[in-house]
């Protein structure tokens, strides 16, 4: 499709996030010899921080992709500011991107890898550095700028990639999967700052498979899956679904048998099962299950070593909302 | 951060864009591994010629001329080029970095050209200054200085064509295979040493046109079975080889900038 097309009379356009639309994608499609990555997507972006989430594999990557002008879609089209993106030098100008993949220019230190893309973004080398250092700040790194990238903690290389997409300060961002392998407090501070960044009124798209996280950024939220849009809006409508469907819960702790036994005894708790992992927990209810589990630990002096979650409740809501 | 109202001035032109990824391309390939390891093993033929030197009678200008015309022309060169050129877009395909590139506001010919013309300059560098070195330690025993002066810079813009010219070669077919090594040995085993081999075949390969423009004995004949076919070898002007070089150049050039444009490559 040309992308100056407009949409069909009788086409829906999901929108999600404030104001005008941003982005706007149109009956893209795009797929990799006969497997379809993204499948005929219509959505409109506004401003605010707008998650797109959905399993592994779902097309979230690839869908970012087509609206960075990464790849170009075989049908359809995406704009920005009412620009096409594919091969738009000028629209490369208002975007910043933090990919998914762990690569970098390793031997450059990590003041010298934002400073040099942020000249590519048309900064002299002064304004550009200037820049850099302040990016470098906002990600919390100032103290490590000037090491080595190939010298970095996976934490420390997902930061400096968000540095590198905000320097130039664009105002469309995206961001995918930001929090892959950050700690709880680069965590904390990530989320916060994509929230304020939100808040004035930076148009960002944050791509994960991890609810917990989409919904400690935004409330705005496009469900993708098998290359499709099954639902957008409120995040709290998703959130019900999910509650619906048996919720699974990874624990593993000093004495998984002892805790076995006390959690059986909830109403909410569906099935316990023992396997690498440690204990599978079954649950409707897992926000009073989530709780409830350090509580127990504490109260009969277990170790907790980790609690986590896999992506298929998510996939339970994907297969009841596509029916 | 500051606010975006405070944002210093921005300058999105092609130039602008091109000088800064070039200043930082020459910087990165300067101080990289590879260009330490190609310059010791461009290097050798001085340390041979220094041996000769040393322990044996040889005439400098000779000796000079036949280690360029069978060591630096026909290997040196094109291996300086598989390095510098093949690696133009691959080292970014293969790193997964291309993303960082292609996502800023300039067009992917002129990102295509500024990293292919450091690898020019580099490469051109690896090769000439180990070849100038060679030259000094043959004007020790040459009796000839202004012939050997005059050859050197004859040879010299011979060489530096040959690096300009391998490497777009070898940046076409990275652009084209997203891979360089493999598809860089294929075409110097196909067209620069069995073609060049070949009568009239050989007209299809640099290594034919790079000796034309080096002045390089024209009468001596590339590949024996030459003899087989034609009373003589074939001989083309100075100029035309020159000309059919830069037409390679921009050939390929064109064509690689192209490919990168439109084509997707999935890091």
């Amino acid at each position: 499709m040309n992308p100056s097309n407009p949409p069909a009379p009788t086409e829906h356009v999901p929108k999600v996030g404030s104001g005008e639309a941003v982005i706007a994608a149109r009956r893209v499609s795009l797929w990799y010899g006969s497997v379809i990555g993204v499948n005929n997507i219509s959505l409109d972006i506004g401003q605010g921080v707008i998650g797109l989430l959905g399993p592994n594999g779902a097309g979230k990557s690839t869908l970012l992709k087509c609206l960075t002008g990464q790849l170009n879609p075989r049908t359809g089209g995406v704009r920005i500011h009412g620009k096409p993106v594919w091969n738009n030098a000028e629209v490369f100008a208002q975007i910043g991107l933090v990919p998914e993949q762990d690569a970098f220019y390793e031997e450059m230190t990590g003041r010298e890898f934002v400073t040099y893309l942020t000249q590519l973004q048309g900064f002299s080398k002064k304004d550009a550095q200037q820049l850099a250092d302040e990016a470098i700040e906002t990600v919390d790194l100032t103290d490590k700028r000037d090491k080595a990238i190939r010298e970095y903690s996976k934490g420390m290389r997902q930061r400096i990639k968000i540095a590198q997409a905000l320097a130039h300060r664009p105002s469309v961002l995206f961001l995918d999967e930001p929090l892959a392998g950050t700690d709880p407090v680069g965590r904390r501070h990530i989320i916060n700052m994509i929230r304020e960044l939100g808040e004035q009124g930076k148009t960002i798209v944050v791509s994960s498979h991890v609810l917990n996280e989409v919904e400690s950024m935004t409330t705005d939220i496009v469900l993708i899956n098998r290359g499709r849009i099954v639902a957008d809006g409120n995040v709290y409508r998703i959130r019900e679904m999910i509650d619906e469907h048996p919720h699974t819960i990874f624990v593993d702790a000093s004495d998984v048998r002892l805790l076995a036994s006390l959690l059986a005894a909830f109403e909410d708790v569906v099935s316990l099962d023992f396997g690498e992992r440690g204990l599978q927990i079954s649950t409707t209810n897992p926000d009073a299950c989530y709780a409830r589990i350090p509580e127990l630990v504490l109260e009969h002096g277990l170790t907790l070593r980790g609690m986590t979650s896999p992506d298929n409740n998510l996939m339970a809501v994907f297969k009841y909302l596509v029916g | 951060m500051a606010s975006d109202a405070n944002m210093p001035a921005r300058n999105i032109s092609t130039g602008a864009i091109f000088t800064s990824l070039l200043g930082v391309q020459l910087k990165q390939l300067l101080r990289s591994r590879k260009t330490i390891a190609l310059l010791v093993v461009q290097l050798l033929p001085v340390i041979a010629a220094l041996v000769y030197v040393i322990f044996k009678d040889v005439d400098g200008l000779t000796m000079f001329r036949n280690i360029v015309e069978d060591v630096t022309f026909p290997f040196l060169i094109p291996l300086a080029a598989l390095f510098y050129g093949g690696p133009t877009l691959v080292d970014e395909i293969e790193g997964r970095t291309l993303t960082y590139l292609t996502l800023r506001p300039v067009a992917k010919p002129v990102l295509y050209a500024g990293k292919l013309v450091a690898g020019w300059i580099v490469g051109g560098l690896v090769v000439i200054v180990p070849m100038f070195v060679l030259f000094l330690v043959s004007l020790a025993t040459s009796n000839d200085l202004a012939a050997t002066i005059g050859s050197m810079g004859q040879l010299s813009l011979a060489a530096g064509l040959g690096v300009i010219t391998y490497c777009s070669i070898f940046a076409l077919l990275g652009a084209l295979f997203a891979t360089s090594l493999i598809s860089g040995i294929i075409y110097f085993v196909m067209f620069e040493m069995v073609f060049a081999a070949l009568p009239v075949l050989e007209l299809l390969s640099v290594r034919y046109h790079l000796r034309t423009v080096a002045g390089f004995n024209t009468g001596d004949r590339l590949g024996f079975l030459d003899k087989l076919i034609l009373d003589q070898p074939l001989i083309i002007p100075l100029w035309a080889g020159l000309l059919i070089l830069i037409a390679a150049v921009i050939g390929a050039v064109s064509a690689g900038a192209l490919t990168f444009k439109n084509k997707e490559y999935r890091v």
